[in-house]
């Protein structure tokens, strides 16, 4: 997936240290407010414009002024009220992508890390089959094979996303396993499944909770990169499909760029605060044991 | 370099035949599932029904799907990826013509975003808590969070547009033909925006990872050692902590080596940049089977082989590390 | 050279110097350029076989054909010195120019004529029809080409001026298989410019035919086209001077009104040739194969709208199949008036209530995903269509399953494209709505629309020698279509090429711009 997207931090549990933003102050909290504000923005709409984003005016291409904050498009339509429908476009495809992306690298990192033997073998040359592909291009096939549609963007997104969580658990799971309480769960005749679910996966969760908010950032980058490439659902237009919208107006009408772009990088922004500072406080209570 | 290398290097080059193979099988049918006929989009609006299947006959697809599969893998294997459709030239020649411009373009990013993300990384770990460090954290999640493709258009409109410094697009003048040295400045004047673009993310990458790196790095017992035996603070951490910090360097290139092709591929797109990532985009959207099936081996052997190339650099330079 | 910041120069003067040091020679002079772009790598560089529209402007510097046409469709030898045709309009004599030249030094005869037409463009041609009636391509001599036809044919003329005229190398074809030919890739013609290297996704390069067959042209040394497939890319290396000339489908309208601001950059349109914006409305299937839904798309959707924001002083309206400015149009037609009671009231009697929601049926409107004017008309159509009932999704396909679901399927209700609709419409329009051309590829009739009157008439049309006559039946032809609506006309329209005028004159001033542009008068100012 594009650049950004999806695998890097969680595989970097391969080099034994977590990366951290520093200290810088609260940066949660700056996180937590970003993207709180986005979406009580997208949420409470209807309070915040009294325009309906999909109707068309007479006025097209006008700068922001004080009936239209943010400006129109090239249709006349109320560039603030569709960033704002905009944003439930893109925080949902970011959101349900993360969900696909974290549930099936969970499942296979549990699986893989609990069964081990050919079973861990299989599913990790899977695997890496999957962190092989160019992640880009096979979205662009993939969406090309089943039509623009933001079902089938969440669909793809999700489906190459799983990667790096299924490692993380696994490499967890391996350790977990070894631990007392296992053995003692086992000894007390617990079957494998009760052990898996009631033992091991409480375990992990802890460690989702960061690398699933990052992956919502990195859903909502990928979309904005399908979206560049033609590949948005005009039917729902996203941040990412307002931004590719703009770039034949780049020149002459900045705002039709510049403000769906804000609004896309201080999500993304906000979600990375999130999930550095969850990583950071469990990096210091779990790994370091 | 010692026998465990060795081995380490023979036991993932086999590894990674079966890796190949999978690709090479995934790729072929989900590629010749997706709807679309080469032939018409070859032949344009009105094409007559013979003309149309003799290009199908040309390039074997009126034959049923299996056969033309096992007949891909026979010659594949022979070191024969077939000719493009849409090109009419053997993708092989395609893909080797325009890897040196997607070369080029790669590693000036990554080069340039080395150098700037490790002294950014370096600045931030030695001034660890100021503002400075702050600062720098602050850019480089601003650089990761914004668009690639709407950086490079910003810096379009500003340095070609606006100020007319330098060219909107493309890997040479077209103006004038220059030759030998001038050439190459010619070439390095265009490759200016899309390296800036395309080095961005990486940068940004590298300068938090090499932080970490270096803050902890700091704090490892070899540097109080160093430091109790009285090595001067600068060539502490320039010698002993920057050590650790290409390994890290290394490893993030090497690991997102994959990510750095799809960010060329947009790169590419937004500079009119001949290179290879636009050759697999416009591969997708001509259905050109045989040079798509080309392009995708070709970027996993490439991303497998930076992987592992990354694995060795770090070995050899951290003895610590082994797999 | 503008757009060329003096650092660089002198960095790259330096350069030059410097490399000039080293191997111990001096540089020639530069040669004169000019620059066009283009928006995709072209499939073919073969106007006979393909009329795909890069290829076609890809490969116009390198031929020529019969006869040239100006920007007022005014028709001059080009191949050919001068024509007859006989009394009865059966007979087209042609005397061939004596002093033409293959790139490859060989003499051009009236053979390679022959053969171009009667084996290449009368059987690979898109627009082949348009040479349907020729009964015999004759080459009495290697000055003279006889075209003998079945019936008389107007439009013939016009054709050979322009879609399906190109004139192909005969030895270098005759006995190949035309779709692997070598020089679909690797042009020899007889044109102004011969063909020099192709490196895809970067550069198409051409040089002077010093043995063109115009005394003095071409004036520029080399013809160079850019790839550029990104319109925002295309439009940043424009603006920069780093192109010297934009054809109409490689400018995005949307740059139109900015460009003719500009100052030293001329716009300039074909007059007499028009494309449309046009939808196939698929007649197969129910609620579309009803007239009256089709009727009422027609009096629901706001054209005025979409012509005045999509293509802002681009676009005129379009009542009938043809052009309001052809001069076979029907000027009696009325224009469908923008009333959504009426469009309402046609689908309640046509029998397709309102459910619960509102809606009565959905329309899959598909669209090229590049296509930028049919997705607004699409956003526009959708806002248009919802208060009468009907719920437009708006597809974007990609080009290859655009063509499959579309053309080849008949998977959509509405697919919308652009086509020129030609100089005349028997090669421009007849394709769409004559019922022999149902088929499952592109740009025929999609709509599968069928009425025997049109079928007939077309035929009778087009041995009607007197023009008062032809006009009235085609009058007759668009009266039927327009009543019966198997394509939604959204508008015709004639995008503008792009030319600094600061830097060249006589560019595209051919009237099937940019098909038939080869640059033979293109000159520095």
């Amino acid at each position: 997936m594009p650049s950004d997207a999806t695998m890097p931090r969680p595989r970097f549990a391969r080099l034994r240290f977590r990366p951290s933003f520093g200290r810088i102050p609260a940066s949660s909290a700056i996180g937590f407010l970003l993207v709180g504000i986005i979406v009580l923005a997208t949420l409470f709409s209807p309070w915040l414009t009294s325009f309906d984003p999909l109707a068309l005016g007479t006025d097209i291409l006008a700068p922001p002024d004080a009936i239209h904050p943010l400006g129109t498009d090239d249709l006349g339509r109320d560039l603030f009220a569709r960033i704002l429908r905009g944003g439930r476009v893109t925080l949902g495809i970011g959101l349900f992508s993360a969900v696909i992306g974290v549930v099936l690298g969970v499942g296979i990192g549990l699986i893989a890390g609990f069964f081990g033997g050919a079973v861990d073998e299989a599913l990790m040359r899977m695997t890496e089959v999957f962190l092989v592909l160019p992640k880009l291009l096979v979205a662009v096939v993939v969406v090309s094979l089943l039509g623009s549609s933001i079902f089938n963007e969440v669909m793809v997104i999700g489906l190459l996303s799983w990667m790096a969580t299924a490692r993380i658990i696994r490499t967890r799971v391996q350790i977990i396993r070894q631990e007392e309480f296992i053995a003692a769960a086992a000894m007390s005749g617990a079957s494998r499944t009760r052990i898996l679910l009631r033992h091991i996966l409480p375990n992990v969760l802890p460690y989702l909770l960061a690398s699933a908010t990052l992956q919502v950032a990195s859903a909502i980058m990928s979309e904005s990169f399908l979206s560049f490439l033609g590949l948005g659902d005009p039917n729902h237009p996203s941040w990412g499909f307002l931004l590719q919208q703009g770039q034949l107006y780049i020149d002459q009408a900045w705002w039709l760029t510049t403000f769906p772009g804000i609004a896309l990088a201080m999500t993304i922004v906000g979600c990375n605060l999130i999930g550095d500072g969850l990583g950071e406080s469990r990096a210091i209570g779990g790994a370091r044991r | 370099m010692g026998r465990g290398l060795l081995a380490l290097l023979l036991r993932r080059l086999l590894l990674s035949v079966p890796l190949v193979l999978a690709v090479v099988t995934l790729t072929f049918f989900l590629v010749r599932l997706a709807p679309g006929d080469p032939a018409q989009i070859l032949a344009g609006d009105s094409p007559s029904p013979e003309f149309l299947a003799q290009i199908r006959a040309d390039y074997g697809l009126d034959l049923p799907l299996w056969q033309q599969f096992t007949a891909y893998l026979g010659k594949a294997l022979r070191g024969d990826f077939g000719t493009s459709i849409y090109l009419g030239r053997p993708v092989i020649d395609v893909i080797l013509e325009r890897f040196p411009a997607t070369l080029v373009l790669t590693l000036a990013a990554m080069a340039l975003a080395s150098f700037v993300g490790i002294t950014l990384g370096v600045l931030a770990a030695k001034h660890a808590g100021t503002r400075l460090d702050t600062a720098i954290t602050a850019g480089s999640l601003i650089g990761y969070s914004v668009p690639g493709f709407w950086i490079g258009q910003l810096l379009v409109l500003f340095f070609a547009v606006e100020l007319d410094w330098l060219p909107a697009g493309g890997m040479t003048s077209a103006r004038v033909t220059y030759t030998g040295f001038a050439h190459v400045l010619d070439v390095a004047w265009h490759l200016i925006l899309p390296a800036v673009t395309l080095a961005i993310f990486l940068l940004t990458m590298i300068a938090r990872f090499t932080r970490t790196a270096m803050v902890e790095a700091l704090q490892q017992d070899f540097i109080l050692v160093a430091a109790s035996k009285g090595v001067s603070p600068r060539g502490l951490l320039w010698h002993h902590a920057f050590r650790n910090a290409v390994v890290t360097t290394v490893t993030v290139i090497g690991l997102e080596f994959g990510a750095v092709l799809s960010g060329a591929v947009v790169t590419e797109i937004v500079f009119g940049w001949p290179g290879l990532g636009r050759v697999f985009y416009d591969a997708i959207n001509r259905r050109d089977f045989p040079l798509l099936n080309g392009a995708f081996i070709f970027s996993s052997v490439v991303v497998i082989g930076a992987n592992m190339l990354s694995d060795l650099i770090c070995a050899a330079l951290d003895p610590r590390i082994s797999r | 050279m503008q757009g060329f910041s003096t650092t660089r120069r002198g960095i790259l003067g330096l350069g030059a110097g410097l490399a000039a040091l080293s191997d111990g020679s001096v540089q020639a002079a530069d040669p004169k350029r000019i620059i066009g772009v283009i928006e995709e790598d072209p499939p073919f560089f073969n106007l006979a076989i393909s009329s795909g529209i890069s290829g076609s402007v890809a490969s116009a510097p390198c031929y020529s054909a019969l006869l040239r046409m100006n920007a007022e469709g005014a028709l001059s030898g080009d191949l050919a010195e001068r024509w007859e045709i006989s009394p009865d309009g059966l007979v087209y004599t042609f005397h061939l120019r004596d002093n033409v030249q293959w790139h490859d030094g060989r003499p051009f005869t009236s053979a390679d004529a022959q053969y171009s037409l009667g084996e290449l463009n009368s059987k690979l041609n898109p627009y082949r029809g348009a040479l349907k009636s020729v009964d015999s391509f004759e080459a009495p001599d290697p000055r003279t080409l006889i075209l003998r036809l079945k019936n008389p044919q107007a439009s013939l003329i016009t054709s050979l001026g322009n879609f399906c005229g190109a004139i192909l190398p005969r030895h270098l074809w005759e006995g190949t298989n035309p779709s692997s030919n070598p020089h679909n890739k690797n042009p020899i013609g007889t044109g102004p410019y011969k063909f020099v290297s192709f490196a895809p996704g970067d550069r198409i390069t051409y040089a002077k035919n010093p043995n063109y067959h115009v005394p003095g042209r071409p004036v520029f040394d080399e013809v160079i086209f850019r790839i550029i497939p990104d319109p925002a890319a295309r439009m940043a290396a424009f603006t920069r001077g780093e192109i010297d000339m934009v054809y109409s489908a490689a400018l995005p309208a949307t740059e139109i009104p900015r460009l003719s601001r500009t100052r030293g950059v001329a716009l300039r349109a074909s007059r007499i040739q028009l494309s449309s914006y046009m939808a196939y409305i698929n007649l197969r299937n129910a609620p579309y194969s009803d007239v009256r839904v089709r009727q009422a798309l027609m009096h629901a959707i706001d054209r005025t709208f979409i012509r005045n924001s999509v293509l802002p002083g681009l676009a005129q309206n379009q009542i009938g199949p043809l052009a309001t400015s052809s001069p076979l149009h029907n000027a009696a037609l009325v224009d469908y008036a923008l009333d959504p009671a009426k469009a309402n009231q046609l689908l309640d009697e046509a029998g397709f209530a309102k459910g619960a929601d509102g809606m009565r049926f959905p329309l899959r409107y598909l669209f090229g995903a590049a296509d930028l004017p049919a997705r607004k008309m699409g956003e526009i159509m959708a806002q248009n269509l919802a208060p009468v009932g009907i719920r437009v999704v708006l597809t974007p396909l990609d080009r290859g399953t655009l063509i499959q679901r579309a053309y080849a399927n008949n998977d959509f209700d509405m697919v919308i494209s652009t086509f020129a609709l030609g100089p005349d419409p028997d090669v421009g329009v007849e394709r769409f709505y004559n019922s022999n051309n149902i088929l499952p590829v592109q740009a025929v009739n999609n709509s599968a629309y069928r009425n025997a009157e049109v079928d007939r008439l077309f035929d009778e049309q087009r041995v009607q020698t007197d023009p008062v006559q032809r006009k009235a039946i085609y009058g007759r032809i668009q009266e039927i279509v327009w009543r019966d609506v198997p394509t939604m006309l959204f508008c015709t329209y004639s995008l503008p090429g792009a030319v600094r005028e600061t830097f060249a004159t006589g560019v595209f001033d051919t009237v099937d711009l940019p098909l038939r542009e080869d640059f033979a008068y293109a000159q520095p100012r």
